[in-house]
């Protein structure tokens, strides 16, 4: 039995793992990866350039197993086949039908988009409509998307967005590799260039390493380049970034915290708690691993992980992960580790697999938000609140799940009920202390405390719904059972301050009925999740009663 | 007496209970929560008057207050454990009398500067009309009533000043509008049309009125008129050009000829207009506008506009319709806006042209005039295609007034995807004896009302008030994320001048950096592009908030006393309640 279980873990594992395993292929690409290039309003090493390319082209980061950078070189060398292959990603059936092509489709090549002249007509006017401040359809902007997604096909095709030639003069713009035959003063380029892409084609290593060396020699004539590459306090901060590419820290991390959720489930069998050890490992490793991550992707921004919703997802489980090994140490109860690394890896399994949503990239600030001290710490302090409330709320489900089918369990009751509790008290600290914070900066940058801007009035209601379940429990309104039933009912507040308002109430609340911005998935996940609450609950509620 | 003590202790017991501030609580956040709802629907200005600043949340707030002032005086006398809670409280009282006072009290205004312009005085967001009659010399404000969502009724406006018994009241408010043009049916009107012209790369459509003297659009090198007569070959006339004025809606065209001999009053405005010079070849010599030679290389001519105690030299150029025809940063009295034509602007023309001619039967031709001459006169009928020959764009005209007219006003656009530049708009009826007339405003709209021969100049704007010193803008800088034109960051140099306190110095007012004076905070919030499409006019928000000190001071008392509270052996830890509650039962 033992066994079985065993190696039926070491297969979940397999399969857990295999999506980290990229097929290589034979040719090395990693000097291109590490040259540094302009593009989006930074530095950045090539294998960047390469992933966010291929993420608004394809809608993910490699294709088949091939790694961006060889897909990018290979939209070069073979560009022909390359338009011709299906991979611009159709979201919704509407679209497939608006290009003439069977509901069911689901990608389509660049050629075929750009030679249908009835559908380019049609997004020429939807764009015409978009500049003139038109309210555009959820269609509409799908099209307008397709139609773009193209364009960055081809422009990266013809290398028209390859800015890896350092300024000529001083004004700080790098020239696209297409330039190359077009200027005199690119001509000392050519040679080298042509040799390379050729190398590839032909799968010959020995020529693209010189013919890469031959251009690193030219453009390291270039006082811009140098700076480039010392950019980061004298240190060449690209290999850091390729690294951090290739690596993929934040997947692995999703694996082994999805692993140790099935081995700490599995441990709570006690034939079978032998297996929490291993999941605490895995837990302990993943953590380091985010930590290191989180770590890396900070020196290559220059700031704190907190300017987009992909970083704070990633922020929040951590967080989430964090307190809940800070819980430990005051009350050892592993069961709350099943709900710590569920809520963790579901965070990161959404990043990793969502890069149309949630933007992996790492992009420039807008102005506001830029080398702000107080944003920062507001952020954060914010950010880390709703990691412990998190936390609250997936403990709060196993309370449930305890309540419905191990009633008898007093002592998991107490310790759970006092672990949500705890989770609720710093959350209510962080929350009310982040969201102050929040009013001291727009008072140093907008100047006003308090505005009713929608972020910092959910901010206030998810407080709000905190206050009332904590006034509520000390008044014995609510006991163990409604505090967990609160925790996370409250966390929807939370959501909605994090999600909603960005996406829900932003777009307008009668502008979708289905799924811009995943708002459909999300409501769904939560409407299933509050009505698997409700079930426990009124299984719960029935065991309380059935007791003398 | 002993009765009326037990009902004042069972209402000071009710109002400082904790299922009052349950109660107190859960309503306020279901107030919030429909806050943001009707700020997604319909904007922050609606959420703000219907909920954020309407009474009832006001009273809500104070009750909260109330409450949380008078739940202590339920615990006396106060012990060691208690010492955290009180905190909070207190905390929470002064966050909220903070409030209060900024309610009451806070500067929330703006400044718009062009480089080297300044100013000493602020704009709030209040707007007003300002009504101007130049019989009797008077002035007078109206402010403007704002309504949450789309309205209709009448509501008269207060005014204040002499207007010399004009009444006006609001008919209709679009609180998120932009302005629209179509065509309606007029018994006495003139041809009307709406063109589109597209290709698969670009698309335009605007609209044609033989009711407006230029019936023509321009799509860059080609031009879309409409006419009676057909496209001529060669230059027009033979006259040395025309003299356009424009003011408030009204066109006046004057030959130069005409001008050029006597005084021509400028219809019924009240100006005369008299050409001086007319320089057909235009130089600057010695810092002196003279004429080089008599062929028509660069026409200008030196006009004179009088009446109303006005008097303005202008000096107009045919070929630089752009520049300002007054001299030096003299503000344009007359407020007319001259422009002169002459075949050497003819000229600068574009040669490609689609003609739409109105038949004598009112029925529609067409005709081009490209690189290969002028082609025939097409007929040509509603909702079809028709092709141009120029990069293969294509025309259709999808709606035909033979007597019609172009209306404009203005539509609600929704919130909050579409419409940037939308801007509340209101339409007035303006009312004096019997004669009354409709008219639409909205931001910075300028127009003239004429009502029993009584002529009203009316403009919207907002009202401002003086901040007790001066800035100017001295340099709005803007610099962008290489490589991109994404804004990185922006600042204004501005000299700061304050003679009550004899300052006199520049600062730099950036993103995050605001400039502080006698207790004003002014922001950099944005900027605008200027004339050449370069971000010069810098904007920035004004706030005094004496507020403040009180929010802070009470936000850190009240995070002290939650810390307290959570290290209070009480709060920290609830009894275990296997015993004695919910299972207990």
């Amino acid at each position: 039995m033992k066994f079985k279980i065993i190696y039926l873990s070491l297969i979940i594992s397999a399969f857990l793992i295999s999506p980290c395993l990229a097929e290589t292929s034979s040719i090395n690409l990693s000097e291109l990866k590490k040259m540094p290039m302009q593009h989006s309003g930074r530095i950045k090493p090539f294998s960047s350039f390469a992933k966010e390319t291929l993420i608004v082209t394809a809608g993910k980061e490699s294709i088949k197993g091939q790694d961006a950078s060889h897909i990018l070189m290979q939209w070069i060398t073979n560009g022909n086949d390359w338009q011709q292959k299906a991979f611009l990603p159709i979201s919704t059936k509407e679209l497939a039908l608006s290009l003439g092509l069977n509901a069911k489709t689901k990608t389509v090549s660049p050629e075929s988009v750009a030679s249908n002249n009835l559908f380019m007509q049609k997004v020429m006017k939807h764009k015409k409509r978009q500049s003139a401040d038109e309210e555009l359809t959820f269609l509409e902007k799908k099209e307008i998307e397709l139609y773009n997604r193209m364009n960055f096909f081809y422009a990266a095709s013809q290398g028209l967005t390859w800015n890896l030639i350092p300024p000529q003069d001083t004004s700080k713009n790098w020239l696209p590799i297409n330039q190359i035959s077009k200027t005199q003063s690119l001509s000392s380029y050519q040679e080298p260039y042509a040799d390379f892409f050729t190398a590839y084609k032909e799968n010959n290593s020995e020529k693209l390493a010189s013919s890469l060396k031959a251009i690193r020699a030219i453009s390291e004539a270039n006082p811009f380049y140098i700076n480039a590459l010392n950019s980061y306090k004298g240190i060449n901060p690209y290999p850091l970034e390729v690294q951090y590419n290739d690596l993929r820290p934040f997947r692995w991390t999703w694996v082994l915290y999805l692993f140790s959720f099935f081995m700490f489930s599995l441990g709570s069998f006690k034939s079978l708690r032998a297996l929490s050890l291993l999941g605490t490992v895995s837990l302990v490793v993943g953590f380091l691993l985010q930590t290191y991550g989180i770590l890396l992707r900070c020196l290559i921004a220059g700031r704190p992980p907190v300017s987009n919703m992909y970083e704070s997802v990633i922020w929040v489980s951590w967080a989430s992960i964090g307190f809940c090994f800070l819980i430990y140490l005051f009350n050892r109860s592993k069961t709350v580790w099943i709900g710590a690394s569920a809520v963790a890896g579901l965070g990161l399994i959404l990043c990793d697999n969502l890069p149309a949503y949630l933007d992996p990239s790492i992009t420039p600030l807008v102005p506001v938000l830029r080398s702000n001290y107080w944003l920062t710490i507001h952020v954060l302090t914010i950010t880390l609140s709703y990691g412990v409330l998190a936390l609250a709320m997936a403990v709060g489900h196993i309370q449930l799940i305890t309540y419905a089918f191990k009633p008898g369990n007093k002592n998991l009751i107490e310790s759970l009920g006092y672990f949500i509790y705890r989770c609720i008290q710093i959350g209510i600290i962080l929350l009310a202390t982040g969201t102050i914070l929040g009013g001291v900066w727009a008072h140093y940058s907008w100047g006003r405390f308090w505005g009713w801007d929608p972020k910092e009035t959910w901010a206030l209601i998810a407080l709000i719904f905190y206050l009332i379940v904590l006034h509520a429990r000390l008044i014995n309104w609510i006991g163990h059972f409604g505090l967990a039933v609160s925790s996370v009912v409250c966390f929807l507040g939370i959501l909605m301050a994090w999600y909603g308002v960005n996406y829900v109430l932003s777009a307008g609340l009668h502008s979708y009925g289905f799924g811009g911005g995943g708002v459909g998935t999300v409501s769904t996940f939560v409407i299933a999740d509050l009505a698997f609450v409700i079930i426990l609950g009124i299984l719960g509620k029935r065991n309380l009663k059935k007791r003398p | 007496m002993n009765t009326l003590f037990k009902i004042c202790n069972t209402i000071f017991k009710s109002l400082a209970s904790q299922q009052l501030a349950i109660v107190l609580l859960s309503s306020l956040a279901i107030s919030l929560a429909a806050g943001t709802i009707i700020e997604s629907l319909h904007g922050a200005k609606a959420a703000q008057q219907v909920v954020y600043f309407s009474l009832w949340f006001v009273i809500l707030l104070l009750l909260i207050g109330l409450n949380v002032t008078l739940v202590p005086f339920t615990r006396l006398p106060w012990r060691k454990n208690h010492v955290g809670f009180l905190i909070t409280h207190l905390g929470i009282i002064l966050i909220l009398f903070g409030s209060l006072l900024t309610a009451r009290t806070m500067v929330d205004a703006n400044i718009a500067l062009s480089e080297g312009e300044k100013t000493n005085r602020i704009i709030l967001d209040e707007p007003l009309l300002f009504i101007q009659n130049a019989e009797i010399k008077s002035q007078a404000i109206a402010p403007i009533p704002t309504k949450p969502f789309i309205w209709e009724g009448n509501d008269p406006l207060a005014i204040f000043g002499q207007t010399a018994d004009l009444s006006i009241s609001l008919k209709k408010y679009f609180p998120h509008a932009q302005p629209v043009q179509s065509i309606s049916k007029q018994e006495n009107g003139e041809p009307s049309i709406h063109i589109s012209l597209y290709n698969n790369f670009t698309q335009t459509e605007g609209f044609l009125s033989l009711n407006n003297k230029d019936a023509f659009l321009n799509l860059g090198p080609a031009q879309i008129s409409l006419s009676t007569q057909p496209i001529t070959e060669g230059p027009g006339s033979s006259s040395k050009g025309i003299l356009l004025f424009q003011k408030e809606g009204v066109e006046i065209k004057i030959p130069l000829e005409e001008a050029l001999q006597r005084k021509i009053p400028l219809k019924d405005t009240g100006f005369e207009v008299q050409v001086l010079r007319f320089l057909p070849h235009a130089i600057v010599e010695d810092g002196k506008l003279i004429t080089k030679s008599e062929n028509p290389t660069n026409p200008a001519c030196e006009i004179l506009i009088s009446g109303n105690n006005v008097e303005e030299k202008h000096t107009v150029f045919s070929l630089f319709p752009n520049f300002t025809t007054l001299h030096g940063k003299q503000t344009n009295k007359s407020g007319f806006k001259v422009s002169f034509t002459t075949n050497a602007s003819d000229a600068s023309k574009p040669s490609n042209e689609l003609r739409i001619i109105v038949n004598e039967d009112k029925s529609l031709s067409y005709q081009i005039k490209s690189k290969n001459g002028i082609s025939e006169i097409q007929p040509m009928i509603l909702n079809t295609e028709y092709n141009t020959g120029w990069m293969s764009l294509q025309f259709i005209i999808d709606r035909y007034e033979p007597s019609g007219f172009l209306s404009s006003s203005y539509a609600q656009r929704p919130i909050p995807s579409g419409g940037k530049r939308a801007q509340p708009a209101a339409l007035f009826e303006f009312r004096r004896g019997n004669d009354t007339k409709e008219q639409w405003f909205s931001h910075a709209v300028k127009t003239i009302v004429a009502l029993d021969n009584h002529h009203y100049r009316i403009s919207q704007g907002s009202l401002n008030q003086p901040l007790g010193f001066e800035i100017e803008l001295k340099d709005f800088i803007v610099e962008y994320y290489q490589g991109t034109n994404k804004p990185a960051e922006f600042k204004s140099k501005v000299l700061l001048k304050d003679p009550e306190e004899g300052l006199f110095k520049e600062v730099l007012i950036s993103m995050n950096e605001p400039l502080i004076h006698k207790g004003y905070r002014i922001y950099q919030s944005g900027y605008q592009l200027g004339k050449e499409g370069k971000p010069d006019i810098s904007i920035f928000t004004v706030s005094k908030d004496i507020g403040i000190p009180l929010k802070y001071a009470g936000s850190i008392i009240m995070v002290i006393g939650i810390i307290l509270i959570f290290f209070t052996k009480k709060y920290s830890n609830p009894k275990p309640l296997f015993e004695d509650t919910e299972v207990g039962k």
